[in-house]
């Protein structure tokens, strides 16, 4: 029983992880969008500088565009994957004998 | 007769698991309220930066102390006081007129608030929630008991929530009606002398007074044996006086008597026999007894079966008390059932616990309300919510609560986790 408790502890501690990824991931991707957003409500002509380091370079309005899209692709892509191993390593069944030992767990605090 | 079990609510959830819950819920909620300060922080900010942006191109160059490294200033000039680097998010700026500045900012604002705006409902519903779980520990604590009877008209609640659980005789019953609350039962009994002139009205007067005396003063009887024998008639003297003046009163609460009567009645044709109902409030079982007397002198075949089915599961584990004692309430007549698919209440209903100083004011306020009135007199906590609606809210919430229960040791909501303790 205590080995089963540890092993779904371990269980939950990798789903807490997972779900700190996602977050990170999800702010990313929320951020990104509002990016784009803005930029597109830009002139052709207006200037568009990145922050690289302590470097202020100027970009391309179509080229940061272009940057911001790929970047929310890259993300969103990541973030299914993510999601995907997560339901894949802890499917259902699993889950489920997780969620009680969890609430035993809890139960024993 | 009477079987049934008595179970310490401090047997269904301890004491130390309700505070617990109830802790880790305002735990949470500390930290939203953080995070909720940190929010109106960043709005208040984004305003003062919108103010200051659409004063500086008042000027073509300000005097200012520009800062210079850590710790010194020295005297210069603003200028370009209409070019502004907005910087969009990851790292990207635009360069933006003063206005156009002014415009990317408020946007900025509205999103501010939009978020601001949806966690102070989360903070909100999870307030209600921990108090729903104060309220269930204080009632644990106080060595509340649940009273489960195979489908009996009961009040005996009442006597459990003295924290004694004498046997369910009828006497008992009697007594503790007289006992516990005075108000409370004599507002009851009015409301029955209430129901019983509308069914006299409606239906045969001699069904009304053969039956039904016995059955409206003492609570209990068998509907399995068709037993619609009295038990002792000491109240019905002083109930019958007290009809006319209670009828004048409350003219607006027959009127839902009568609607729920017709309910019912419809209800009960269709209804299968029950099974092991268990029960719950005082006030339930009185009412609902008195609709069953009613319609047992009205349909006494169809009585047998009048027990109404228990539609949803029982569920011990996961929502104990609040599912439970929605079956039981169901299992009761089918007026109940009906009831239950209007009210919210029925989350809270199972507590047996009355506290008398509220329970009168309880129902005084819900005896003008709808049909509600019944079921809704039971819910002593009903007060702390105030509107039927919010009524409705926590028995979603009720339920919700457990899973959140066993979420709150991880802070991570994974949805199926809910699902399948739930399912549990």
């Amino acid at each position: 029983m205590a080995m089963a408790i540890s092993a779904a502890l371990r269980d939950l501690q990798q789903i807490a992880k997972n779900h700190q990824v996602r977050k990170k991931y999800t702010i990313q991707l929320g951020e990104n969008e509002l990016v784009l957003k803005e930029l597109d409500l830009l002139k052709e002509d207006a200037n568009v500088y990145k922050l690289i380091g302590p470097v202020l370079v100027k970009q391309d309005l179509a080229e940061a565009n272009a940057n911001v899209r790929k970047r929310i692709d890259y993300i969103s892509a990541e973030l299914l994957r993510v999601y995907k191993r997560e339901c894949k390593t802890y499917r259902p069944g699993k889950l489920k004998h997780n969620v009680v030992l969890k609430y035993y767990i809890f139960s024993e605090e | 007769m009477a079987k049934g079990t008595v179970t310490p609510m401090a047997g269904m959830f301890s004491v130390e698991e309700a505070q617990r819950a109830a802790q880790k819920m305002q735990e949470l909620i500390s930290e939203e309220e953080k995070r909720l300060q940190q929010l109106k922080d960043f709005i208040a900010d984004n305003n003062s930066l919108i103010n200051l942006v659409r004063k500086l191109p008042d000027e073509l160059h300000h005097d200012i102390m520009v800062p210079f490294g850590k710790a010194a200033f020295f005297p210069g000039r603003l200028i370009h006081t209409n070019e502004f680097l907005v910087l969009l998010g990851e790292g990207y700026h635009a360069e933006r007129t003063a206005k156009q500045t002014i415009d990317i900012l408020k946007r900025r604002g509205k999103a501010l608030e939009s978020n601001y705006n949806a966690l102070k409902m989360e903070v909100q519903n999870h307030k209600f929630e921990a108090s729903k779980f104060d309220d269930m520990a204080a009632e644990v604590a106080e060595g509340l008991v649940e009273i489960t009877e195979e489908y009996v008209e009961e009040n005996s609640a009442e006597a459990a929530s003295v924290s004694d659980t004498p046997g369910f005789s009828e006497a008992n019953n009697m007594k503790v009606v007289s006992d516990s609350d005075d108000d409370f039962s004599r507002i009851m009994s009015r409301m029955d002398e209430l129901e019983r002139e509308e069914l006299a009205a409606e239906s045969n007067v001699e069904c009304f007074d053969g039956e039904e005396i016995g059955n409206d003063s003492n609570y209990q009887h068998s509907l399995d044996a068709k037993n619609l024998e009295v038990m002792e008639p000491p109240q019905w003297p002083k109930e019958k006086n007290a009809i006319t003046e209670a009828l004048s009163r409350k003219s607006h609460e027959a009127e839902g008597v009568t609607d729920w009567l017709t309910m019912q009645l419809g209800a009960l044709k269709g209804g299968p026999a029950p099974k092991g109902a268990t029960l719950p409030g005082k006030a339930v079982q009185h009412n609902a007894a008195e609709f069953n007397h009613k319609e047992k002198a009205l349909l006494l075949p169809e009585v047998k079966e009048g027990v109404s089915p228990v539609p949803r599961p029982k569920k011990e584990v996961g929502v104990p008390a609040s599912k439970s004692e929605t079956s039981n309430r169901e299992s009761f007549t089918g007026s109940i059932v009906e009831h239950t698919s209007h009210v919210g209440t029925n989350a809270f209903t199972g507590s047996v616990v009355e506290h008398p100083s509220n329970v009168g004011t309880n129902v005084k306020e819900r005896a003008t309300s709808s049909s509600q009135a019944f079921t809704g007199s039971i819910v002593e906590h009903s007060h702390n919510l105030g509107t039927d609606g919010r009524v409705e809210a926590t028995s979603s919430s009720q339920a919700h609560c457990w899973t959140s229960m066993s979420n709150t040791g991880i802070h991570s909501d994974d949805e199926e986790m809910a699902y399948y303790w739930t399912g549990e």
